[in-house]
């Protein structure tokens, strides 16, 4: 519905295979960087917020990541897992279904090999696992996709704390403008009583 | 007369330019088998020289070379010296100028081959047919011959002659000094092997050697590792224990040569030519993906530019992704406090800079506003994820719930409050229990 600047349409059941791999860095930098997905976000999620009233801070977060998950088009893995997760908790079957049909590599974790066997290696991997935890859906992914993911991801929470922020602001200053006027107004209702 | 034809000879198949890479692999490769069995020396040595020469290209000093390569009599003496070390003084050696212009020409990779014509390595090659007890000599030699891309292993070969033919040494630094840098610490290595190998039935690994020679030099043509395949093909024969020890050994050293550079990825790139096999060469690919990757996050994460390592660097990573994740869910609650009503528009809401989210935002507020309670709790909030900004939230909240605004407002700007004496107090005693705990919060929070 909304015109993504640098993505193209792509729903979520689509595969990925070469979108995201050529021109990496700069894609996804600007990819999330530009104002327009600013908007485009921050519009979704006050009508998202608008629609829905929130019942505590929780739900706004999921609101807020949903938003995020949606604004990224399906095209990374997080947002995948986050959509699939949130829209039908039961149907997490679906994930894996649609997991084994998205995937163009299998990601068997073939950090046991080679450079682990190091200290040093034994400390990166640990970090990558613990990495993988953080990015929704990426617990057992290889190190490149991970790193991938993590790139994107980063730069999505980057957008989506600048953006929230942002509202919040505004959305605290607005309303004590509006409580000026209502108390202005109250006011002299409440000298009539 | 023999010695003047070639001359034409030579100078016509030399004129015609350097043949492409794929001639002179196809002689060497044909002349490769036919120059280890010990029954044909000189015939060896004609098609080494047949092979070789008319690839050898626009080199004015080249005819001395086939003239004399050519000779068999110059060359049977030397069969039967095997065993008395190196007779490369009979030989009619290339003077060294020649050998210096050899080099001075950027053949590039044909000088390698070039030096594979050297007058010494034929004759190496020739006593290595009959005295194979030679051990490490003429195992380098052999060496240098199936791989005579590779510098390194003439380079090595120089040096371990160097006692017989000093001038030899300094002289075939046809690669330049980037091979010669890689000799020394690969020639330990590659020299066991190659020992190794060609004292073990050399036919079988010389079969090999052909693909291996075709692939060895169009990989160095393309820059890549070098004797990425010779070992490999030790590994597939298989021959002995000891060559697959060395391979191993080297396999071993090479990965974890090339596993410690990608740690430090910022500044080291894998060596080159470190691979040895297939698994080797797809770790390396792996490796460099990552590091690829792990320099894309390196520019995503602030301030992340001197951070050196793997390591330290995801661990880097992971607290930004946290704190990120932390203050989404700090803003999330906000946004859940100052619930919007339903009467606005996104566009209205945000200044039209999206850019400047922490800096502007206040000012408008403070324009607003006169008193400096509001100010700090509208500007406190935007100075980050410290907990204290929960304190404003809470009395927002509060303030909200309970509609204590109009009381907020009345204790936060004293001013407007002083004109509206009677219904402050109105004010004061309906909303007495709400108004104290404004205040006091006030109190607390100034």
């Amino acid at each position: 519905m909304l015109a993504s600047p640098s993505s193209s349409s792509s729903s979520a059941g689509k595969k990925k295979k070469a979108m995201t791999k050529p021109g990496l860095g700069d894609q996804e930098e600007t990819k999330w960087r530009t104002a327009a997905q600013q908007r485009i976000y921050g519009r979704r999620l006050v009508d998202a917020l608008r629609a829905t009233a929130p019942s505590g801070p929780q739900a706004v977060k999921e609101l807020a990541d949903s938003a995020l998950a949606l604004t990224a088009r399906g095209q990374s893995r997080w947002s995948r897992a986050i959509l699939l997760s949130r829209r039908r908790p039961s149907c997490k079957f679906l994930l894996k279904a649609r997991r084994g049909r998205m995937q163009p590599k299998p990601p068997p974790p073939v950090l046991k090999r080679g450079a682990p066997v190091s200290p040093e290696g034994k400390k990166v991997s640990e970090r990558l696992r613990l990495l993988g935890r953080l990015v929704p859906g990426c617990r057992k992914l290889s190190a490149p996709s991970l790193l991938e993911e993590a790139a994107d991801y980063m730069a999505a929470l980057e957008m989506q704390v600048k953006t929230m922020r942002a509202l919040a602001d505004a959305l605290s200053t607005a309303s004590l403008n509006a409580a000026e006027h209502a108390v202005s107004d109250e006011l002299p209702l409440l000298a009539d009583e | 007369m023999y010695c003047g034809q070639p001359d034409q000879l030579l100078d016509l198949n030399w004129n015609q330019g350097m043949g492409p890479s794929g001639h002179l692999e196809s002689s060497l490769s044909s002349i490769a088998p036919s120059s280890f069995p010990p029954a044909a020396d000189g015939m060896a040595f004609h098609k080494l020289m047949g092979g070789l020469l008319p690839s050898v290209g626009n080199s004015g000093e080249s005819r001395p070379i086939g003239v004399r390569l050519n000779s068999p009599n110059k060359l049977n003496p030397y069969m039967p010296k095997a065993s008395g070390g190196l007779p490369l003084s009979g030989i009619p050696m290339m003077p060294a100028s020649h050998l210096e212009q050899f080099s001075s020409r950027t053949y590039g990779h044909l000088a390698a081959q070039l030096g594979i014509l050297d007058a010494e390595r034929l004759s190496r090659v020739s006593t290595l047919q009959i005295g194979l007890p030679e051990g490490r000599k003429e195992a380098s030699a052999v060496g240098g011959l199936r791989m005579d891309i590779n510098n390194a292993e003439l380079m090595s070969g120089r040096e371990e002659y160097s006692a017989s033919n000093p001038a030899a040494s300094g002289e075939l630094s046809l690669g330049g000094p980037s091979k010669k840098r890689k000799a020394p610490p690969r020639d330990k290595v590659k020299a066991t092997g190659i020992a190794d190998s060609a004292i073990d039935p050399p036919t079988a690994t010389v079969e090999e050697d052909h693909p291996s020679a075709k692939r060895c030099r169009s990989t160095e043509k393309n820059g890549t590792e070098t004797d990425a395949v010779k070992p490999k093909e030790e590994q597939n024969d298989g021959c002995s224990s000891n060559k697959n020890n060395g391979q191993k050994k080297q396999g071993n050293d090479n990965s974890s040569k090339s596993g410690e550079p990608p740690k430090d990825y910022i500044h080291v790139r894998a060596r080159r030519g470190q691979a040895t096999d297939s698994h080797s060469l797809a770790e390396r690919v792996r490796r460099e993906k990552i590091s690829q990757r792990m320099k894309l996050l390196q520019d995503l994460v602030p301030g992340c530019n001197k951070v050196t390592g793997k390591a330290v660097m995801l661990d880097e990573i992971i607290n930004y992704v946290q704190s990120l994740q932390h203050q989404v869910e700090f803003l999330s609650m906000k946004l859940a406090t100052v619930n919007p009503q339903s009467d606005f528009n996104f566009e209205t809401l945000i200044p039209k800079d999206m850019n400047q989210t922490c800096g502007p935002v206040p000012n408008s507020v403070y324009s607003l506003e006169t008193s400096e309670v509001t100010a700090q709790y509208i500007h406190q909030p935007q100075q980050g994820t410290s907990l204290h900004c929960v304190l404003p939230n809470d009395i927002e909240i509060q303030n909200s719930l309970n509609m204590l605004e109009p009381t907020f407002h009345r204790s936060a700007r004293q001013p407007f409050i002083s004109g509206f004496d009677t219904t402050s107090s109105q004010l004061g005693a309906f909303w007495e229990g709400d108004l104290q705990n404004a205040t006091h919060l006030d109190i607390e929070h100034n």
